[in-house]
């Protein structure tokens, strides 16, 4: 197989990219569009033979191996399919942008057998649409250094489909608590309280879905969970053509070393939960011992980023902006001069606001 | 209770491990931790029981045992399984009960509804007691219950026992009527009938009105009470009688002072108006009871006023000045029938009396009843008083006041106001300042054309600036500054504030207008939150899907605790601590009386 795919226009040979406004491949040259629910074609995806076990849930275990797999690894150059020329792609990339003359290249060599990513979100919002967010975004950020966002000093977007491990399973197990019922009564000028104490024993259950884990080491994970939550019910079968005109990450973080973030996300969530339904009866309950064992499934989905910094101040700002949503995530730096004159403005008001009542007070003589 | 009981030997080495640790943390070789009568049919009062308790707390003083009594009812009995013995001392040793080390004591038991009685020696009490009066104490608690009920039956068992020890263990008592044998001592009284609850009341208008039994008073302060007693009857319609005694023959204060007072003729009216002050010498149970009979009296004698003249009366006698304290509860006792409360000044009117507002110009208008002022300073005020009443047309009036008399603040100044004939005209126009000595307070009061310029405000900063000087006991500059702030008022309209006055508005100002501005910046800063690391997965958890299933719930055991928590507030009381007070009860006739005692 030809490990360089790339989107070509049919009608007239230039690149296609994925338009998020229209969910379509559209050429930009002679407008022409291809409807990625046609199934034949020369856009048709095509459907890599699975090497080896199928993708079936549970069983990630030797993708890694594979994906460090000096095959895979192996060209760190490639020729541009239209241009001829030399494209260096990073190892963890496998969807990008010929620099020179912008054709949409994806490496299939990169997502075959156990690579192959499940499913994608398909971007939703528009790259053109994100001055709009960020100005919604820092609308209420007062405190912010003037000047600080504009498209001057926005740095060159990004769109990105980045790896995340979407897990989804059982936690379940038995559990002992420790548990006091008490009830207060008076007795002449003495408030008595008698204390039950109660040994609790349950056996629970509860199920998590759809919790996503960033599997790239690419971007911070404060900036990728903060963009949650992730639409999934508008997942697709995964299909090269929504990565045109797009950048792609492979994963480059184990499912399994993943797989104990998310259980750490789920046992928190389960543990108050739990507590909360256990203590429904009673005034006080802890937990004095039993476990809870997961029984997990990943899979292996592209979500929909636009990435891109901020400069100001001679310090970069990164930002993320979920490109299903469009909500923006990043770290915003607060100016001391506006903050003070912020507060003495409020201050200020307030002061003179109760000085002018006290004296009005005094001249009515109340 | 159940559960206290049925994990009896689970918890039985912790409690008794803690009761050991913390008995003697007060210094007393016992726990107080709990009331020493427990009743687990719920019909003893908060005052029964308190009584009860000091009862017993004598008991272990005099006895170096302890003395606990429960009553039992069947149904607890029933679904424990437990003898009414067994109950007994498992409650007994459960709550941590017993004198010493050994916890020696008796636990009484009594079930209410079998009437069944048993005592158990405990510890070093095994054998101090024989149980030939062990049976006759047990066979005269319900006897006891009978006639008073449980709280009867349970302090004539502890008089009982204690006749016993003070007898050597063997004192002979027999179990019919045993109870009698022994608290008669010299027998009950001549004039208690045999058949009290079918007694008919009787009016003596001879009987004595002092009756010291307990031998308090001099021949001479007797005929003086009488003879003043004598006086308020004749005056008020109302009967008030003295009663001193060294023991209330083995009931409580207040069922015998009720006795003392049905059977023996006393009350007016077919109402029997009156009330009786009994005071109980007895060592192991001193104090002293008022008990008020029929609708007027028992409407007059509230709580408040019950605990204002126990107040007076504790000071008196717990520094055994019985006869000056009995005269003034007398004194009080009558401004109480005669003016509807215990303490009240001359001018007050009395209750009933139709009082008609009048003017007496001749009435001083500075009236310094505190002896806070000199005679020039008086003198001073008054020609200044005089001189604003002549340039405003309303009366001016400083008076400075020891005591409200029970009174509000409030109502005092405008009862003072009101009562002693000033202001000018049909409206009775004039305003006037009432400051008391002790706490400084200043009041304001007003009326007529006097009023007009009294906003709250300006009422307000009237007092506040006065009671500036007066808090200092700066009296006389004090009713200086008020004339000077009232003619000011009647002047402009309204009262100056002071410097402080403006001094605490700015600071009060910076304060919120900081605390204003660090709320807004804090807000502001928290919407500048930065991204952050997602702990938990509370979205992601599948909604109905957990699934809680019992498998075992085990009940371990039962601690108990207590806090000291009075629910009425005693700090405004005397030394002595709140009067008990009871707003209805029952002698042994069945007649209807209220009261209020106290022990000193």
């Amino acid at each position: 197989m030809d490990p360089i795919k790339e989107q070509k226009c049919p009608a007239c040979g230039a690149p296609m990219r994925f338009d998020p406004q229209t969910g379509a491949l559209v050429c930009d040259y002679c407008g022409a569009t291809a409807d990625l629910s046609e199934s034949s074609g020369a856009n048709a995806p095509e459907q890599p033979a699975p090497a080896g076990d199928t993708i079936q849930g549970l069983d990630f275990g030797g993708l890694n191996a594979q994906a460090t797999d000096p095959d895979a690894q192996a060209l760190p150059i490639y020729n541009c399919v239209s241009c001829g020329a030399e494209v260096i792609a990073a190892a963890e990339q496998f969807s990008l942008t010929c620099p020179y003359c912008g054709n949409n290249i994806v490496l299939t060599n990169k997502i075959t057998g156990k690579l192959r990513p499940e499913g994608v979100l398909p971007f939703r919002i528009d790259a053109k649409a994100l001055p709009d967010a960020m100005n919604r975004f820092y609308r209420d950020k007062v405190l912010l250094p003037r000047n600080f966002f504009s498209e001057s000093t926005m740095g060159k977007v990004t769109g990105v489909y980045l790896p995340f491990w979407v897990f989804s399973g059982t936690l379940s197990g038995a559990l002992s608590y420790r548990a006091e019922r008490s009830s207060t009564h008076r007795s002449g000028d003495y408030e008595v309280t008698d204390t039950d104490h109660y040994r609790l024993e349950r056996d629970v259950s509860l199920d998590f879905e759809n919790l996503p884990v960033d599997a790239s080491g690419r971007v911070d994970d404060a900036l990728t969970d903060s963009l949650e939550p992730f639409d999934l019910s508008e997942a697709k079968p995964f299909d090269p053509r929504y990565l045109a005109g797009f950048t792609a990450d492979r994963f480059d973080r184990e499912k399994d070393d993943m797989e104990s973030r998310a259980k750490e996300r789920m046992f928190s969530s389960a543990s108050k939960v739990i507590s909360a339904e256990v203590s429904r009866e009673y005034d006080t309950v802890s937990r004095t011992g039993g476990s809870l064992e997961a029984d997990l499934r990943a899979r292996y989905l592209l979500f929909p980023l636009y990435l891109f910094d901020v400069a100001h101040g001679g310090k970069s700002y990164h930002f993320a902006v979920n490109g299903q949503t469009g909500k923006v995530v990043g770290e915003i730096p607060t100016d001391k001069a506006v903050s003070r004159r912020y507060f003495l403005l409020r201050a200020g008001a307030v002061a003179l606001a109760v000085l002018l009542i006290a004296i009005a007070k005094y001249l009515l003589g109340r | 209770m159940k559960k206290r009981i049925a994990v009896f030997s689970l918890f039985l080495a912790l409690c008794l491990c803690a009761v050991s640790l913390t008995a003697f943390a007060d210094g007393n070789p016992w726990s107080e931790q709990y009331y020493r009568a427990l009743d687990f049919s719920e019909t003893l009062s908060e005052a029964e029981r308190n009584d009860l308790d000091e009862t017993c707390i004598s008991f272990m003083e005099t006895h170096s045992l302890d003395l606990a009594m429960f009553a039992v009812p069947s149904a607890i009995l029933d679904e424990q399984g437990d003898t009414l013995a067994e109950a007994a001392e498992e409650i007994y040793e459960e709550f941590g009960y017993g004198y010493g080390e050994g916890h020696d004591g008796f636990a009484v038991a009594f079930n209410p509804d079998t009437q069944e009685t048993v005592i158990v020696p405990l510890g070093a009490a095994r054998g101090r007691v024989s149980d030939d009066d062990l049976d006759a104490v047990a066979q005269s608690v319900p006897h006891y219950v009978e006639e008073h009920g449980i709280y009867g039956g349970f302090y004539a068992a502890s008089k009982l026992l204690s006749y016993s020890l003070e007898n050597g263990g063997s004192s002979g008592l027999t179990p019919a009527g045993a109870g009698e044998a022994v608290l008669n001592g010299s027998g009950l009284p001549d004039w208690y009938p045999d058949d009290p609850q079918n007694f008919q009341f009787f009016h003596d208008p001879n009987a004595p009105r002092v009756v010291d039994a307990a031998d308090l008073f001099s021949d001479e302060a007797e005929r003086r009470m009488e003879a003043r007693l004598a006086e308020i009857r004749s005056e008020l319609g109302r009967d008030i009688v003295v009663y001193t005694d060294t023991t209330s023959y083995g009931m409580s204060h207040r069922v015998w002072a009720a006795d003392f007072y049905d059977f023996n003729g006393y009350g007016i009216g077919e109402d029997r108006e009156g009330m009786c002050l009994f005071i109980c010498m007895d060592p192991d149970d001193r104090g002293w009871w008022v008990c008020c009979t029929g609708p007027d009296t028992m409407a007059l004698y509230t709580e408040e006023a019950a605990n204002d003249m126990d107040d007076v009366l504790y000071e008196y006698l717990s520094d055994g000045d019985y006869t000056d304290g009995v005269e003034d509860w007398i004194e009080n006792a009558r401004t109480l029938y005669a003016k509807g409360m215990p303490f009240a000044p001359a001018w007050y009117p009395g209750r009933g009396e139709t009082f008609a507002p009048f003017r007496d110009a001749a009435a001083p208008r500075i009236v310094d009843d505190a002896d806070v002022l000199a005679e020039s300073e008086r003198a001073d005020l008054a020609a200044r008083a005089a001189a604003l009443s002549a340039k405003y047309g309303m009366d001016v009036v400083i008076h400075t006041a020891s005591t409200s008399y029970g009174m509000s603040r409030d109502e005092y100044a405008d009862a003072f106001y009101r009562y002693n004939g000033y202001g000018f005209g049909e409206d009775f126009d004039g305003i006037g300042l009432v400051v008391f000595q002790n706490s400084g307070r200043a009041i304001i009061t007003a009326s007529g054309a006097g009023a007009q310029k009294l906003t709250d405000v300006n009422r307000e900063r009237l007092a506040d600036r006065t009671q500036s000087l007066s808090e200092d006991k700066k009296f006389y500059e004090a009713a200086n500054l008020w004339l000077d702030l009232v003619d000011h008022m009647q002047r402009t309209g309204r009262v100056p504030r002071s410097a402080g006055s403006w001094g605490l508005t700015a600071i009060g100002d910076a304060l919120a207008s900081a605390v204003v501005g660090a709320v807004a910046l804090g807000r502001a800063k928290r919407r500048m939150a930065v991204p952050k690391v997602q702990t938990n997965a509370d979205a992601y958890l599948v909604a109905g899907s957990l699934q809680v299933q019992r498998t075992g719930d085990q009940f371990l055991h039962t601690t108990t605790s207590r806090r000291y928590a009075p629910v009425r507030e005693s700090s405004n009381r005397g030394s002595g601590g709140g009067s008990s007070y009871s707003s209805s009860y029952s002698g042994s006739s069945g007649s209807s009386h209220s009261g209020s005692g106290r022990r000193f």
